[in-house]
Order: structure tokens, then sequence, then C-alpha cells
């Protein structure tokens, strides 16, 4: 007999190794449903209100936009006055320059180019507090970023972030001669291909709330992850976490939306269900989804420097996609036929001193960075 | 009395009478006269006049009456008439000695030149043959079968009717043999023995054979001259070969011919001969391949009975309630296998002396100890090691059965290279103790004690430990042949914590715990041949604490947050009659009324009288008082069940039951997770009550070797619990805004065929089973689907099981078992929309969609070492293959939202064929 509290793992390597997670779609779903979609948001921090209005698609349709044009869109003061936001994109309505008041309860009134007409609950707007800390911890395979943050008023229970992250990158070579019909001119600084700047923000719901706590304190709430070696973190990488703060409902919206959209796949699920959030329809029980909220935003930026990770994460660095076996050359006498996209790495001389005979070049993703993502220009705040 | 026996052994005599001749070669003749002599004053008179000397074993002739008058006759002579229609046997060698043997007779000679010379040893008296421990026990046995035992002081009138009891046991273990078949057929008057391996049967007075059959053991009978009550002590043998039978019923004419139905009896032998995943005989996985009985899921552990939640089965460990019978999260029950008698699963015509749960009752034994010797089994699988020591204290009267098993394999964890599982741990243990004990003839003391611990950790900073123990304690007083009673006293407790210590800031402790102290007083009487009456009492009291959340470590800024405990009692007192109007007709009525309370001390919210109860619409908290009632539900629960025979081989069963559950664990998870919390009824969660109605049709062909089974049932349940979407349970102080009330119905049809014996033996059963919930209210948000019916997540509408046994020799066997079964229902997405800078999904209504059909098909071989009955010890190997066809059922399907994107999955969790070694072995 063995003592009691061994630990076994030979079940679940089976599990693991007989167990299996593949990709599945069932035949059944087929449905047309189309289902107004409101997401809207009062910001009080820079004083805007934007309004997104889209219709659900099919699960296996690629086109995801499906914006809800020419809507009347209103946010209503619980005093009746009422705002229009206007529609700046396909299905994006906003308003500027408003001055919300944080004591006052909006309420948010969509009438479709069909004419049904939605409403949501009146809704409270929130105070934020300043994000204390973002922080990263160094793991096995990468870093992990956290956020901190503590509510001296004791007023916030329940927040919610959303960040952007931005990362530099370069191609594998530098082409410092471009072709413009068949005439070579060097590259100035400004039209270099070499660095480039890309930009996501997150998909993730990330909320988190202090209710079982005894103070108001969000310690280590964790954002991303970042793995090691990858393009994210090869040069310069930097995040800007926006927090904001929640009334409860809002709260239990987003967590629940969170855990159907993205906490589902484990052995012990509650079964998934349809989420109702605080926008009914004013006509009939027609289904509306979406949620609309408000209240103060507070951000925080923070760089991560390649030189910052410890040895074994710098270490991992992912092989580049070209080296010098990917260079080529032309000779001088084919580039007036070449087209403009050629891009040129350096002149060839034979020998040496002697008049240019050709160029060296090489596959556009090995010298234009945007191909791996992003652009150019490097954002302001760099 | 001589007539008597010359009645039963004429075979006996003719043998005698053609061998004893040669042996009696004496010639001094005597003459003698006895008059209802004793065989001891024979003996004497005997050696006086002749000068021989007597060897004879005294309990064999104490009951010989010796009457016989002779002039000048050989000794020989007067012998022969003495022993004439009796079994005895006598012998005469040379030096005036006089064997006498009971059933085989001696040889005073060896045969000539049987030393290879024939000068020596010609005057040695040898003694009986040495017969092999196994003619001599089938001798025994033959000897018993054949020896008329009267019951009771004799009398001359035969008027009425006596009762005649005593128990069954195993020959070889001391052990009761429970559900033996005790029966006479002329008229067909027939008893099953009860738990303790107890039969009391009332015939008409008079002579008998009176037969006993049960699963595993060899049929016997005894030959009875029933003159008044009186005691017989039976004792079975096992089957020489345990390969043999797959049987799941006690008799063979039982099916047919006893009054219960819907209920299955499996035996531990039977299931130790099922192919099962990881090489674990498991008891929960076997009950699922009797028609009528579904899982969510191959992870759970949670069985659903004809449409009934998982919760609504009353799961009893020699008498003690298991709360969660479950191990590694499910994978496997916390029933040792080394320690189980049998199983019974109650599907309907539940009687009324239980109670407290709506669908099943699932009714777990384990063995006794071995009365007579010490003996040691175990087993090694891929998962666990296991051990089982019993043996007697006090030999013939007290036992004890020790059973231990565990994980065994840390080391091959260290030998993973897995960081998944590196940072993983589960681990889990259970312990078995039984102690029997007989204080004299009429009490007998049975004490149980069994604990399961789980702890794991996946890949994740959150451990979690649970753990399920219980003991009883009973005593089984006979007052005479006729009324015995059981007093039981039974303890239970389940709990679970939930422990996260990664960030020291929120680093907390969540426990949980549910228990019950329970007391019952049964009574058993056998009022007459067609009357047994049953009636008791019993009282439970429910504690739960339902959440007490606390920091952990002293940098913790964790709010303690500690539920009131709830508090519970359950009293019932029930009578039954079984009743046989005629050896066509037989009835059992009963009536259960139970009477529920829910205590104080505790704080009950109020809500208006009209709109739905949500936090924000609690008016006012109500205190009550320590021991104050808080609410009353009471209420009687009939029960009857009807059997007809319609011939000797064919019978149809009727029965209705209501149950009613006052205690009902809160999960909205499909499959049962350790961590669901259980729930006293209260003011605003009502007992659950449910009515079910069924009808059987019964029939045995081919000599009784084939038995065939249709059963439909219709049941309705009220006061079920679902939950709103995104209920949350844990920690919740008033959980009752998170729930609605749903009621339910469910039918169906369960068809099985079965051959208990021969080389293919096995049983094959198809059911066709709906149930469906309705949870309609005024409030939408406790509404679920427009308050129509939707199927509950347990309605998988076909299902078909084979299992198969092939014998092809006494070592050797193979078994196989195929099941197929509708998917179960699930909710899936219907459309995506983009909110929050990704996709998400638009769900259907709850349970529109299933997910595929399940087929699966396991094969194991099973080899024994050899039958030699003297070796140390018996080996056995069992090599199986569960999903033998890799096929990948889904056990779950589902979608998330991924960088942006939807995608769909299925989840399977034994996709590839998973093959299993296990070593059993008991010395």
């Amino acid at each position: 007999m063995s003592r009691p509290d061994h630990s076994i793992s030979l079940f679940l390597a089976l599990v693991i190794m007989c167990g299996c997670v593949e990709s599945y779609y069932p035949d059944e779903i087929s449905s047309a449903a189309r289902v107004l979609v409101v997401e809207g948001h009062i910001n009080t921090t820079d004083n805007t209100a934007t309004v997104l209005l889209s219709y659900s698609t099919d699960l296996n349709s690629t086109d995801l936009q499906a914006p809800e044009e020419a809507a009347a869109v209103k946010i209503e003061r619980e005093d009746a006055t009422q705002y229009t936001l206007s529609e700046t994109t396909a299905g994006t309505y906003q308003l500027e320059g408003m001055n919300f008041d944080l004591a006052a309860k909006y309420r948010l009134l969509v009438t479709t180019k069909e004419g049904k007409s939605f409403t949501s609950d009146l809704i409270e707007l929130t105070a934020t507090p300043p994000i204390d800390s973002i922080t990263w911890k160094a793991e096995e395979n990468g870093i992990r970023l956290y956020g901190n943050t503590h509510d001296p008023e004791k007023a916030s229970k329940y927040y919610m972030w959303k960040y952007e992250e931005t990362w530099e990158h370069t191609a594998s070579l530098v082409s410092r001669y471009k072709l413009i019909d068949g005439v070579v001119f060097p590259r100035e600084q400004e039209d270099m291909l070499y660095q480039c700047w890309t930009s996501q923000k997150s998909t993730q719901i990330l909320v988190g709330n202090t209710e079982r706590l005894s103070s108001e304190v969000i310690s280590d709430f964790p954002l991303t992850f970042i793995t090691g070696g990858t393009i994210r973190i090869s040069r310069r990488y930097s995040i800007i976490v926006q927090q904001q703060s929640l009334t409860k409902e809002a709260y239990e919206f987003w967590s629940q939306l969170q855990t159907l959209s993205e906490g589902l796949g484990g052995l012990f699920d509650s079964q998934p269900y349809q989420l109702a959030g605080n926008i009914h329809s004013n006509d009939n029980n027609e289904t509306v989804l979406g949620y609309f909220s408000g209240g103060a935003t507070t951000e925080q930026r923070i760089f991560i420097n390649y030189q910052d990770l410890p040895g074994y994460l710098a270490g991992m660095r992912e092989p580049a996609i070209c080296d010098e076996d990917d260079i080529q050359s032309i000779d001088l006498e084919d580039l007036p036929s070449a087209p403009n996209s050629l891009l040129l790495i350096d002149p060839i001389s034979s020998p040496a001193g002697s008049p240019i005979i050709g160029y060296t070049w090489a596959e556009t993703y090995c010298l234009d960075c945007r191909t791996q993502g992003g652009g150019l220009v490097k954002p302001d705040f760099w | 009395m001589f007539k008597l026996y010359r009645t039963c052994f004429t075979c006996m005599l003719l043998f005698l009478s053609l061998t004893i001749h040669s042996i009696a070669q004496q010639s001094n003749t005597i003459s003698v006269s006895y008059n209802s002599s004793s065989f001891e004053q024979v003996v004497s008179d005997l050696e006086e006049k002749t000068g021989h000397r007597f060897y004879y074993d005294r309990s064999h002739t104490d009951s010989l009456e010796i009457s016989l008058s002779t002039q000048h006759k050989d000794l020989g002579f007067v012998l022969e008439q003495m022993f004439s229609g009796t079994d005895m046997h006598y012998a005469i060698d040379n030096h005036k000695n006089i064997f006498i043997t009971r059933g085989r007779e001696i040889m005073s000679n060896l045969p000539l030149d049987f030393f290879g010379n024939n000068t020596q040893h010609k005057d040695d008296v040898t003694a009986a043959f040495d017969y092999s421990a196994y003619e001599k026990r089938e001798k025994q046995k033959k000897l018993v079968e054949s020896r008329l035992y009267n019951i009771g002081q004799k009398t001359t009138s035969l008027l009425g009717n006596a009762t005649l009891a005593g128990n069954i046991k195993d020959a070889t273990t001391g052990e009761a043999v429970i559900g033996a078949a005790v029966f006479i057929e002329k008229p067909l008057i027939g008893v099953a023995t009860d738990q303790f391996g107890f039969y009391s049967i009332t015939v008409p007075k008079g002579r008998y054979e009176l037969k006993i059959k049960s699963i595993g053991m060899k049929s016997t009978q005894r030959q009875i001259m029933v003159y008044a009550d009186g005691k017989l002590e039976i004792e079975l043998e096992q089957e020489v070969t345990p390969l043999k039978e797959v049987v799941i019923q006690s008799d063979k004419d039982v099916r047919v011919m006893g009054l219960q139905m819907g209920m299955e009896r499996l035996d531990i032998k039977t299931m130790k001969n099922m192919p099962l995943a990881l090489g674990e005989t498991d008891i929960m996985k076997v009950v699922l391949t009797l028609p009528g009985v579904q899982t969510v899921g191959e992870g759970t552990v949670g069985i659903n009975v004809r449409g009934g939640a998982s919760n609504q089965n009353l799961i009893l460990f020699n008498d003690a309630v298991v709360y969660n019978p479950s191990h590694l999260f499910g994978f496997f029950s916390t029933f040792n296998p080394d320690v189980l008698k049998n199983v019974e699963l109650y599907k309907s015509g539940i009687t009324a002396d239980y109670g407290g749960r709506l669908s099943a009752v699932l009714d777990v034994t384990s063995r006794e100890g071995n009365l007579k010797k010490f003996s040691a089994s175990g087993g090694l699988s891929p998962i666990t090691g296991r051990i089982t020591v019993e043996g007697p204290i006090i030999k013939e009267r007290t036992s004890f059965l020790f059973g231990a098993r565990s994980t065994y394999s840390n080391w091959i964890m260290r030998r993973l290279d897995d960081e998944r599982l590196q940072d993983s741990r589960a681990s889990f243990y259970d312990l078995n103790l039984n102690i029997s004990h007989k204080i004299n003839d009429k009490n007998n003391l049975y004490l149980s004690g069994y604990m399961s611990h789980d702890n794991f950790k996946l890949a994740a900073d959150t451990s979690y430990r649970y753990s399920d123990k219980n003991g009883s304690i009973k005593w089984k007083h006979i007052f005479n042949n006729r009324l015995y009673s059981v007093l039981t006293g039974g303890f239970s407790r389940y709990d679970y914590s939930v422990e996260s210590t990664a960030n020291p800031v929120n680093a907390f402790i969540l426990t949980f715990y549910i228990q019950q102290i329970n007391g019952k007083l049964d009574f058993n009487y056998y009022l007459n041949a067609k009357n047994t009456i049953t009636a008791g009492l019993s009282a439970v009291r429910y504690k739960i604490s339902p959440g007490t959340f606390q920091p952990k470590g002293e940098e913790s800024l964790i709010a303690a947050d500690v539920l009131e405990h709830e508090q519970g009692q359950e009293s019932a007192v029930y009578i039954g009659d079984n009743f046989e109007f005629s050896p066509k007709l037989s009835v059992y009525a009963g009536i259960r009324y139970s009477f529920y309370q829910n205590l104080g001390p505790r704080n009950v919210y109020i809500y208006p009288a009209s709109g739905s109860k949500e936090a924000s619409n609690i008016q006012d908290t109500v205190r009550y008082g320590a021991g104050k009632a808080i609410a009353t539900y009471h209420g009687a629960e009939p029960r009857l069940s009807v059997r007809y025979a319609l011939t000797e081989h064919a019978s149809v069963k009727f029965s209705y039951n209501r149950m009613r559950q006052y205690v009902q664990m809160l999960s909205n998870t499909t499959a049962i997770t350790p961590t669901d919390i259980w729930k006293l009824s209260d003011r605003y969660i009502r007992p659950q009550v449910g009515d079910q109605v069924s009808l059987g049709f019964y029939k045995t062909m081919r000599n009784s070797t084939i038995d065939i089974s249709l059963e439909g049932y219709y049941k309705t349940m009220e006061n079920l619990v679902d939950f709103k979407n995104g209920a949350r349970l844990l920690l919740n102080h008033h959980i009752e805004t998170d729930v609605v009330n749903a009621k339910g119905k469910a039918y169906g049809a369960e068809f099985m065929i079965k051959k208990s014996t021969g080389k293919l033996n096995g049983w094959m059963s198809y059911t066709y089973s709906r149930t469906f919930l309705q949870a309609k209210s005024e409030n939408s948000s406790e509404t679920v689907n427009q308050g129509k019916y939707y199927p509950s997540s347990y309605d998988k509408p076909h299902a078909v099981n084979l299992i198969g046994n092939y014998k092809f020799s006494r070592r050797f066997n193979l078994s196989i078992n195929m099941t197929y079964s509708t998917g179960r229902p699930i909710t899936l997405p219907l459309a995506q929309f983009e909110l929050g800078g990704s996709s998400r999904l638009y769900y259907s209504d709850r349970n529109r969609y299933r997910i595929p059909d399940y087929f699966r098909t396991d094969v194991s071989i099973n080899v024994e070492g050899n039958h030699k009955v003297k070796k140390l010890a018996h080996s056995s190997w069992t090599f199986a293959v569960y999903n033998l066809t890799g096929r990948q059922n889904a056990y779950s399907v589902f979608f998330r939202s991924e960088n942006g994107e939807v995608n769909g999955y299925k989840l399977s969790i034994f996709a590839q064929p998973v093959p299993t070694v296990t070593y059993n072995f008991r010395f």
C-alpha cells in the first residue's frame, strides 16, 4: 500500500493522451438569426459617447461586418434631455464635447432605419480610480503582465480593463535602394522599409472584482501573456491599459459574456445560455443584444525593452525569416524591365572599385517589415 | 423414523446390499432383542456378546433408534438389519474391530498384493480411503441434502402452519448470503433471504424438500419434516469457478415470480467480469449498462435513472448515505470492488422502507469478513493499488474486513515531461472497515465505516480536496422465528475545500459540508405464509454549512464570508404488507409518511408576494431562533406493487410509488462536480415530489435460461430545481433568487433479454426514454424556454447495451460490452456578433440541440491461475481494451471566441483505445 496522499498522473497522462479536442461544427446550425447588437459607452474622461450598432451574422460567415446604418441614436438624461449622436463611420455613432454629469443617470434610445426602437435601462456613471501600476513577471516561456489598482474612495468594486499593445519589429534584411521605373534611387530615412510598429487591441474580456476582499485592492490581475522569442518582444514592446469601473450589473454582464464566449471547454462547464443585456425592445419581445454603460476611464502605459528580459527569454529568439541565402542579384541591363516593387539591397561592383554591374535584391517578405503587420510610422508615444 | 430413511435411500440401499455381503464374514451367532434402544445401548450389548469393539462417530448415530429382534443370527446379519434404511455402513476386520461409517463404506482389508508383496502388513488395520477434498465436500453435501431434518417438537398432529427460519451462509467464509431464494415447490411458497442472510418461511406442517438457490453459489436442498416452528441454518458452497456465470438476478425464478419489479441486483462476480476503463471494476459503470440508467458523459459518476437527476438517487453503503461516490472528478466511483458484495438498483416499485430521494435507490452492500480464516486479496491496475484483509476476531462469531485503495503511480508522474502534468496533482484513497459480531443466536451486531478522500490540482494554482465519510451500526434482534427488528444508527458527512495561495493577497480557502445523523428502527414480521409485514420509523437530522470563505495567510486581504448553517429534520413512519392472494396474485402495499422541518437559527429574506425573487426585491429579513421551524412539509408516500402470474413462466407486474425529497444538490453544470452544493428544502425551495407508475411483462424461456422483460413507466416530478441563466450558486446568501421551480415528466420503455447460464451468457437491452422539464412563471426571469417543456440534460431517447461473456475454459473467458446511445442535449450558438472587441455567441434555447451519438465497444480477457484449491495465492490477470474502435465520442461540443474569432470544438475523453492490464491476487 502506498501512502494515501500520493499523487498520480498516469491517469492524467491517459486523459491527455487519449482525450482530444478537435475542430467541430455541427451541421444543424444554419439559422438565419439576425439580431441587433448595441454596444454603447459614455466616456466621462474625454466627454464622448460612442455607440456601435451591428447585426449578428451566421456562424460560418466570414464577413463579420453587418453594421446598422442610418439609425437614430440618442442619449437621454433622466430629466429627459436628449442628445443625438451622429454616424461617423458605418454603424458607429458618436457624440463629442459633452459634459456628462456623474451624478445623473442616462439611457440610450435607438431607432433602426426599419423603425424598430430600443431603450436601455437607466445607467449610473462610475468614477474610476487611477491604475497603480502595470507590472510584468518572467515565467518559463515568456512574460505575464499584471494590473494593480486600489480605490481610496472605496467606491469601486468592479473593473474592466482594455488594452492596446504596440511593438517595434524589423524586416530580416535592409533594403537601401528602391526602383522607380527602372531607375535606382537610394532610400531616404522616411521611406525605409526596415522598421515597423504594430498595434493590437485586446480581444478578451478582462473583468475583475474586489467583492470578496476586505479592502478595495486589485493585486496582480493578469492582463496578457507574451511568449518569449516572438516578434512582439523582439525589440521594444509597449502596452497602454485602460481601466474602467463598472456597476455591479455591468460587471455581471461582462463576466458572464466572458464565461460564455471564452471560458467553455472544461469538464464541468455550465450550460451556455442567451445572455440578456440592459437594452430592451420597445415594441415587442424582439431580441436585442449588447450593453450600455458609462463612466470615467484611467490609463497607464509601460514599455518593455528586449534588453530588459532575463537571459533565458532573450535567448529564445525565433530564427529570422530570411538570411544571406535569400539574397539574389539582378544585372544592370535587366533593371529597366523590373517592376517597381522589386526591393534592392546593395549595388554589386566587380571587381572592387569598378562600376556597378547590378544590384542584390530579395523577396518582399525579407525586406518589408509590413509583411509582418503594422506600419512604418513611429507612433507619437514611442 | 426408519421408514423415512428408507424412502430417501432406496438407491443407497441397493448399493449397500451388494457390497456389504462380501465383507460380512464372521460366523458367531447371537440373539438380540431391542425395542427403541439407543445405538449406544446396542453397541455395549453387542460388544459384550461378541467381544468385538465398535468404532463410530457419536454424532452420526445419536438419532438412531433401534428395534430389532433376532435369534441365532451372525453379527453381520444383525448389523445389516440394524443399518438397513440408513446411510450407515459397517466393516469388520480380523481383529474384531467394527467400524461404523456414514455415507461411504470402507474396506477393512487391503486388496491383495497392494504393497507389491503379499506377506507384510496383512494384519494392519487400514482405515478409510483418503478422499480427495473435493470428493469429501461433495459427499458431505450429499449427506446434508439427503438427511431428513426434523423441525420443531415431534407431534402427531400436522394441522396448521409452522414457521421455519434461519440463516444462509457461505460455507467457505461464513458470510451471510443475501437474496438467496428459499422455497418449496408443492405448494409453491418461497422467500428470499434479507440483507443479513436471514430467511423465514411459513409452510403447512408436513414433509418437504426445501430448495435454496443463490447467485454464485451452488444450489442445494434440505429434506425437512416440519412439526412446529423451528430453526434451520444452511451453508451454501461457492461455485467452483467464479468465471462461470454472468448473473444479474439472484435467482432465475425471481424475475418472473418475485413481486419486485424495476429492480436489478448485481453481484461482484458479475461486475468483475465486465471490461472496464482503466482496469478498475467500478459498480457505477456497471450499473450504467442496465436499461433505464443513463449518464451525461463518460467522465462523470452521476447516474440518471429513468429521467431523474443524479442527486435524486439514494446511494446507500451499508445503510449509510453516500453524497459523492466519485474519485478523480468522477472517473471512478469510491466503492472498492474487493469489499463489495452486491448492488441493488431500484428503479420502480420502491418499498416503503426507502425514502428521501425521488428517482432510485442504489443499495450497495459490502461483504462481511471471513468468519473461519484469515485471508487477503488485492490488485494492481494502472491507477490504483488495493488490498483487503479479513478474518475472524473470534472464530465463528466476530469477523472483520478492512479494505484500502489508493493511487500508487506517483513515480510515473515524475517521469513525464509534460508541464501541465508537473504542475498537476491528483490523488485519492478510500478505506472500508466492517466488523460483524454474533452476540448469540438472537442478536447480531454490524459495524461499518467508510471514508473516501480526493485531492487535486490541475495545472492551476487552485487545489481541491473533498471527502466523504460515513459510518453505521446495526443491531439485529430476532424475537422469534417470525419477528425480528433491526436498529440502525448512521452518520454521513461530505465536505470539500478549495484553496488558492498563488497570490498571497488573494489567498483564500473555501469550505463546505453537509452531514446527517440518522436513526432507524425496522421490524419484519412474517405473519403467515401469505403475509409479511414490514414497519418502521426513521429520523434524519441534517446540517449544512453552505459555504465558508476565508483568507489564507497573513497577507491575504480576503474578507471572510460565512454563510449561515442550515438545519433540517426529516422523520418518517412506514408500514408495508406483502400479501399473496393466490399463487398467481401477490400484492405489496405500503405507505410511508414523512415529515420535514427546516429549522433555525437562520435569517430568512422576505420577497414581495408577487413579482420575482431578486436580490433587489428583498423587503425584510426575519430571524428564526434555534430550533424554530422555518418551513414545515409533510406528506404521504404510497407504494404499491402487484404481480400476476400468467403461467408458470410468465407474469405481469404493476407498481406505483410516490417519493418525496427534502434535500437536493444544486448544480448548474452538466456533469456533477466535486464542488456542487447541497441545499435543504426551505421556505422557497419546496420538497420535490415524484410519482411513478410502471407496468412490466416478464417471461422465462428454455428451461429458465433465457429471461425476457419489458417494462414501461411514466413519471411526473414536482418542485424540481432548475437555474436561471448565469445563476451563481456558490456563496450565495439568497440562493432562491438564482433558482427556478420546474416540473418534470419522464416516460419510457425498457426491453431486456438475458441469458444467465451456459458458455455464452450476457444480456442485451434497449431503452427508449424521454425526460422533460418545464419552468414557467409570471416573471420572465424565472421562465426557461418561454415556459415550454424542454429536454433535460440527460434526455437520451435511444440506448442499446450488449454485455456478452464467453467462457472458453474455466480459466479463460472473454467479455464484450457494447453501448450505444443518442447524444445528450446541449445548447448551441445560432449566430455570432461583435461585442467588446471580439466575436461573441448568440445561443439557442436551452437544450435545443444534441451532441453526436455515443458508441463504444470494450473487450476484456480474464485469465485465472490454475484452480488448485491448496495454492498459497490465487491470482488472475485481466487484459482489457476500453473503446476498442477508438471512436471519438463527444463529451461536449463548445464554442470559444479566440483572438477575435469564433471556433467550434468537440471534446472527447477516451478518444483512443485504452488498453489496461490488471493483476489480482488473493491468499
